[in-house]
């Protein structure tokens, strides 16, 4: 009886953190087929008419455009780079080695924004004018620790053995690299890429110091949408992305199994 | 089939002299066994065999050709880890085949090694599974084939047994020897188990504290051990020390308080400072009949006794200070139940000459 008491506890609570958790999406999702001018809650009507509206926003298409450029070729740089450095963090020997993970790691609790503005200043001191690069850099900075993180920890499960086994087998360097080390990462590398891909299109706060007016990414856009206007546009736009974010997960999900990657 | 030479060899970490001054030479075909318990050096000598550790001084000799400052990629030496350390994302075929494709060797002729050489380990039929599909036995045999389908000059073997449970693990042995010997390869294999190491081996070195204490065949090392480390590491854990009294054929010796037989065969001067090991299971026990001691027995009180089944082992202590173990099978013997001792009795403890070795 007390048993039946607490599953039913416990059913509850996870009832209720799901609800808590998924509630404001399921929200979004239902004014976003609102039929009024602004955003209300149930709404009064349906339309996809802020869908079109949404989508004849120049300014959210240039966004759009500019933050999956932006997210993939800051994901595609990042990523490498952070296999090299958990590499190389894994294999040193060194007394500074610590120290030097610590640096690497440092932008995951550094805040966005004084990444931002250390960004700003620094970048404008090499004279790097171009708000593309400068956000593109930025993105980069801001992504690699997580690449780094993910690959150091399948890094550390991985039996010291395996590479010795492939180098008394004959295997060089690149190949014990090749054929045994980078199939077992794999996980962790695509991890760290998605989780680049999502942090860099997410990004606000570093973007806000680094964009300009012709190059504006899609959080901003909407950022400064909201400014002036309340319509339910947002929510749709909102929703795409939801689509958008649920069908890559799902995809991943089939791919490799995202538990899987998640866990690495 | 390759001659070993280890001349020399010395391993520094820091202040800790993990290896010191190795040399050891195993033949042709030849079966040695690095013995010793967990922190003696010998794994490290094994890594420095495999060119995964560079010694400090010394050098390593493969048929007479110094491959020192080889790495372990050029040696093509066949490594059996501790770990086994098979790689988890290839089947069993591509685990063996690996070395074959490292070394560009034509995929018809590898996947015809590869066959051949999972018959040898008796896997044929598991070539296409995943490592974690197999048993801990299959596992390792995997990993024996691996490193022996690259024909080796040698095979050698860092406890591969160690994870396996006493039935599985003896299994494994016998069938370690039938591949070694049926392909004739020389091999070099590390334990701390001394039955393991008598069981497979031609040569054993026992290594203490980064040292060889003694090198040669099973039963030189388990028969006459050199020192007590070795003695005690083969099982002679009663060492008695005393002197040597010349006298009437074989001499006698004087230790804890009596005079006992001498081992035959031992011709020393009289007053030599010697020291006498016993197997436990070699010592006959027997109630003491009354006080005092009797000839070429110690006399002693029975301080612990535990039983295991077959066998009882006890613990005698001895007047002089020391104590002695004793091991006794226990149940019939020659139609005689065998006695059990029980702790506080006074026993006599007393062994054939022939029974005790000169350390």
């Amino acid at each position: 009886m007390i048993r039946m008491l607490q599953r039913g506890a416990f059913r509850a609570l996870v009832g209720a953190t799901y609800l808590f958790l998924l509630a404001p999406l399921a929200c979004v999702v239902l004014v976003s087929f609102n039929g009024e001018a602004v955003q209300s809650f149930p709404p009064a009507s349906w339309s996809l008419r802020w869908y079109a509206h949404a989508w004849a926003q120049e300014s959210f298409r240039g966004g759009l455009l500019v933050s999956t450029l932006l997210a993939c070729g800051a994901a595609l740089i990042a990523t490498p780079l952070a296999v090299a450095a958990a590499l190389g963090l894994h294999r040193s020997r060194w007394r500074g080695r610590p120290a030097l993970e610590a640096l690497l790691l440092a932008p995951l609790v550094v805040p966005g924004i004084v990444i931002g503005i250390s960004l700003l200043i620094a970048l404008a001191a090499l004279d790097v004018r171009e708000a593309p690069l400068r956000l593109l850099i930025g993105h980069t900075v801001a992504i690699l620790p997580y690449g780094v993180r993910t690959v150091l920890a399948s890094l550390a499960r991985l039996d010291p053995a395996l590479d010795e086994a492939a180098e008394t087998l004959g295997a060089g360097g690149w190949a014990r690299f090749r054929h045994v080390t980078l199939p077992l990462i794999r996980p962790g590398i695509l991890a760290g890429l998605v989780f680049g891909l999502i942090l860099s299109f997410d990004d606000v706060s570093v973007s806000l110091f680094l964009a300009d007016a012709r190059t504006n990414t899609l959080p901003l856009a909407i950022m400064s949408y909201l400014e002036y206007s309340f319509d339910p546009s947002v929510a749709a736009i909102s929703s795409m992305l939801i689509a958008v974010t649920l069908g890559l997960a799902v995809l991943l999900e089939r791919g490799f199994g995202l538990k899987r990657l998640l866990a690495g | 089939m390759a001659h070993l030479q280890l001349d020399g060899i010395g391993r520094r970490y820091g202040h800790f002299q993990a290896v010191d001054s190795v040399s050891i030479e195993a033949g042709p075909g030849e079966f040695l066994t690095l013995l010793g318990p967990s922190g003696c050096g010998k794994t490290t000598t094994l890594r420095i065999v495999a060119g995964l550790v560079e010694p400090s001084t010394g050098r390593v000799l493969l048929d007479g050709r110094d491959v020192t400052r080889l790495g372990a990629a050029q040696r093509g030496i066949g490594m059996v880890f501790q770990s086994l350390a098979l790689f988890p994302h290839m089947t069993v075929a591509q685990n063996v085949a690996f070395g074959l494709r490292m070394r560009r060797v034509a995929a018809g002729e590898a996947a015809g090694r590869v066959r051949r050489m999972l018959e040898v380990v008796r896997l044929g039929h598991l070539a296409e599974r995943y490592p974690s599909q197999l048993s801990g036995g299959q596992q390792q045999r995997v990993a024996l084939a691996r490193a022996l389908v690259i024909e080796p000059s040698i095979l050698i073997l860092d406890e591969p047994f160690g994870a396996l449970d006493r039935k599985l693990r003896e299994a494994m042995q016998v069938e370690l020897r039938r591949i070694t010997r049926e392909l004739g390869i020389t091999s070099l294999f590390v334990t701390h188990d001394q039955e393991e190491a008598l069981l497979l081996s031609d040569l054993i070195a026992v290594m203490n504290g980064g040292r060889i204490e003694q090198c040669g065949t099973p039963r030189e090392v388990f028969e006459r051990p050199a020192t007590p480390f070795v003695a005690d590491f083969m099982g002679v854990t009663n060492i008695l020390e005393g002197r040597f009294v010349a006298g009437n054929e074989a001499g006698r010796i004087a230790a804890a308080g009596a005079l006992l037989p001498a081992p035959p065969g031992c011709a020393l001067p009289d007053g030599a400072p010697v020291r006498l090991g016993i197997r436990p299971e070699r010592i006959a026990l027997r109630p003491a009949a009354g006080p005092g001691p009797a000839e070429g027995a110690l006399a002693g009180e029975v301080v612990e006794a535990i039983y295991h089944g077959s066998n009882s082992s006890y613990r005698i202590a001895l007047p002089s200070g020391g104590t002695l173990t004793a091991v006794r099978p226990n149940g019939q013997e020659e139609g005689q139940e065998a006695p059990l001792f029980a702790v506080g009795q006074p026993v006599l403890a007393a062994w054939e000459a022939g029974a005790a070795t000169l350390i």
